[in-house]
């Protein structure tokens, strides 16, 4: 008796396993999907535009002219003044 | 006033809790999970801190977390904009884990923890800067240098009393912690992990710069002014659109693929770790000799991930003029939470400073009724030891019979290195003693060095430390050379370029391994021992009894001296 209710009970926990292993399954190819839309609606077009454009989202350029590539760190006043916001 | 600082999300999970401004507990989040540098929401090590004063998150008066969750997320875009489309990757694999975690740390912090007070969130590189409120200095120039924050990969600025001011910095993608972990991935080590290998390795290769040929060619990768800022060549790098470092450029500069990992160890493989530890120096020691010249000061503290290249650290003093230098025991992102945490105390609530963090002991401890209820619950083999003076004897008598010691004692250490509570002790004048080690407990590589402890006073005899020693040495921060007359004495901590990775030892702090390096010096003539983290290959230290005797009964280390009990390996056996 033991042993049938053991040998269910590990059928149901199969069962809940590879039924959670295709909602994971599932939820990353849609995730993937949504994201490819955005990566190219959202990223894409705006890469695409500001390249028309000459606008740069990161100072790649080697500079031979300029004499330093230090850049200003935010004041110690700004920095009080958002402690509490996450930007 | 309870404050606890939270870092989490990147690599090295931690919490620390501040008592009106004095650290009373911090840890890293692997430790309890076992996961090498996890960086999940550090839940355990929170509720360590909490549990050791005994309070709950309605007794904090405020969260510090260590970084700007939006302006990091700002960077990601941005380096996939910049690079589409060949950011398909990145973006598709990191944008679940910012959407659903990293952009929602408030709301996580106050579900997790019930918390409603005040969150505070501090730029990255800052809470990094902020180690200089534990350091003794009543002011000092203050030098970050990471892998990257929200934008900043590397910054300097001075520290006053309770002010922290960054003024300058360089920005993301141009990073020196970054080129390190390129060539680190190149040769075939894990990044944000393996970087001390690289390092370690770097001593085997050509440290000449005018012959060396790989420094010549890593030297095409940056452009570095004379005051120190840099930048790289991106055509070199991968990083800013994937997780594969080196790009093929590189590898073609380099004269051949990405190492594999556990493949052989070439000359090639070593003089490119030499050229690469080379061109960090350079750059490193630039940028310090400027800001000693722009700031005046004498006093430096160093901080970021990158710092824990020990070999540049321990040079601070030849190459620049400053005097005094810290570096603290944890300068990786799990430090960063002691970092906002004093920030928050200090520079925000403008609270005095305290005394000076003299110690990395701030982890879980486990008294000797703890122990030996734990060794008896598992039917342990075990020897109690009567009293102290008995305990020391023993351990003695251990070394010298070049027995391998694991040592667990009183609170864990805070940060990657092992200082005494959780360590394994070997003898440093057995000149096989790196094999021994290696083949019974750490199976690691055999190029790596191990570090030796010596009580402070006697530091200068056998190595030649600046005097008067720098606190930071007491925590393994620093790489010094070997007396050329104590070298052929100690073979297992001696480096092949006659360096060690010293822990200087003071009374106070650990007195009963004090008491054991000075009998073991009474007894073989030289008061050092090999100390090295008690753990195995690829797994955090050990925390609690349990993980130290499972540590034991996995490995080889033939003893483990826990509190106050006597571990024998080889009594145990039918627990392996």
């Amino acid at each position: 008796m033991n042993s049938k209710k053991q040998q269910s009970m590990s059928s149901l926990g199969y069962i809940r396993e590879a039924g959670q292993e295709y909602v994971r399954l599932v939820n990353t190819i849609i995730n993937g999907m949504l994201l490819t839309v955005v990566y190219v609606v959202g990223i894409g077009l705006t890469a695409v535009v500001a390249k028309l454009f000459g606008k740069h989202f990161l100072e790649t350029k080697i500079d031979d002219v300029t004499v330093t590539y230090w850049n200003d760190f935010e004041s110690a006043v700004s920095i009080k003044k958002s402690i509490y916001r996450q930007f | 006033m309870y404050i606890l600082g939270i870092s989490c999300y990147y690599h090295d999970a931690a919490a620390t809790l501040l008592k009106d401004g004095v650290v009373i507990a911090a840890a890293e989040e692997e430790r309890f999970t076992r996961k090498k540098h996890d960086n999940a929401f550090p839940l355990n090590a929170i509720r360590f801190c909490l549990a050791r004063e005994g309070i709950t998150a309605k007794d904090l008066a405020f969260i510090g977390f260590y970084e700007k969750p939006l302006v990091k997320f700002e960077r990601l875009l941005f380096s996939c904009l910049e690079t589409f489309p060949q950011s398909f990757i990145a973006f598709i694999s990191a944008l679940p884990s910012w959407l659903t975690e990293k952009l929602r740390i408030q709301k996580t912090i106050r579900k997790k923890l019930k918390y409603k007070g005040d969150i505070i969130f501090i730029p990255h590189h800052l809470a990094h800067a902020a180690q200089f409120l534990v350091s003794p200095f009543e002011r000092a120039a203050v030098v970050t240098v990471d892998g990257v924050g929200e934008w900043t990969t590397t910054a300097w600025g001075i520290g006053v009393g309770t002010n922290i001011s960054l003024k300058k910095e360089i920005r993301f993608p141009h990073s020196l912690g970054l080129l390190y972990s390129t060539i680190t991935a190149y040769l075939g080590f894990s990044v944000n992990d393996a970087e001390y290998k690289v390092m370690g390795l770097s001593a085997y290769g050509n440290t000449d710069p005018a012959t060396n040929e790989y420094y010549q060619k890593l030297r095409r990768l940056i452009d570095v002014k004379s005051d120190g800022s840099f930048r790289l060549d991106m055509s070199y790098f991968s990083y800013h659109y994937t997780d594969r470092m080196p790009s093929k450029k590189l590898q073609q500069l380099l004269g051949g693929s990405t190492r594999l990992q556990d493949t052989e160890i070439t000359k090639r493989h070593q003089d490119i770790a030499a050229a690469v530890q080379l061109l960090y120096e350079d750059i490193f020691f630039k940028i310090l000799q400027h800001v000693q010249k722009s700031t005046g000061e004498e006093n430096l503290v160093l901080s970021g991930g990158t710092i824990q290249n020990s070999v540049a650290n321990g040079k601070v003093f030849q190459q620049t003029q400053f005097k005094n230098v810290w570096v603290s025991s944890n300068v990786t992102d799990g430090g960063t939470s002691l970092g906002v945490a004093s920030y928050i105390y200090h520079s925000v609530l403008n609270n005095p400073r305290q005394q000076a963090l003299a110690t990395a002991f701030l982890g879980p401890a486990f008294s000797s009724d703890a122990v030996q209820l734990f060794l008896d619950n598992h039917h342990i083999s075990y020897t109690t030891f009567q009293d102290r003076q008995q305990l020391i004897d023993a351990a003695v008598t251990l070394l010298l019979d070049n027995q391998v010691v694991g040592w667990f004692q009183g609170a864990m250490e805070f940060g990657p290195r092992a200082l005494g509570a959780r360590s394994i002790l070997a003898n440093p004048t057995n000149p096989a003693m790196q094999e021994v080690l290696n083949k019974k407990v750490k199976h690691r590589e055999a190029f790596r060095p191990f570090a030796p402890v010596v009580c402070t006073e006697d530091a200068a005899t056998y190595f030649d430390v600046p005097m008067p020693l720098p606190a930071a040495a007491d925590f393994m921060t620093m790489v010094f050379p070997v007396r050329s007359e104590w070298r052929q004495r100690l073979p297992a901590i001696t480096h092949v370029d006659g360096s060690a990775r010293v822990q200087t030892l003071q009374r106070q702090h650990q007195p009963l391994l004090y008491d054991v390096i000075k009998a073991f010096g009474v007894a073989s003539g030289v008061p050092v021992l090999i100390n090295t983290s008690f753990n195995v290959r690829g797994e955090p230290i050990v925390c609690t009894p349990e993980d130290a005797y499972r540590c034991l009964m996995g490995t080889e280390i033939d003893f483990l001296v826990m509190e106050n009990f006597l571990i024998k390996r080889s009594d145990n056996l039918l627990h392996s």
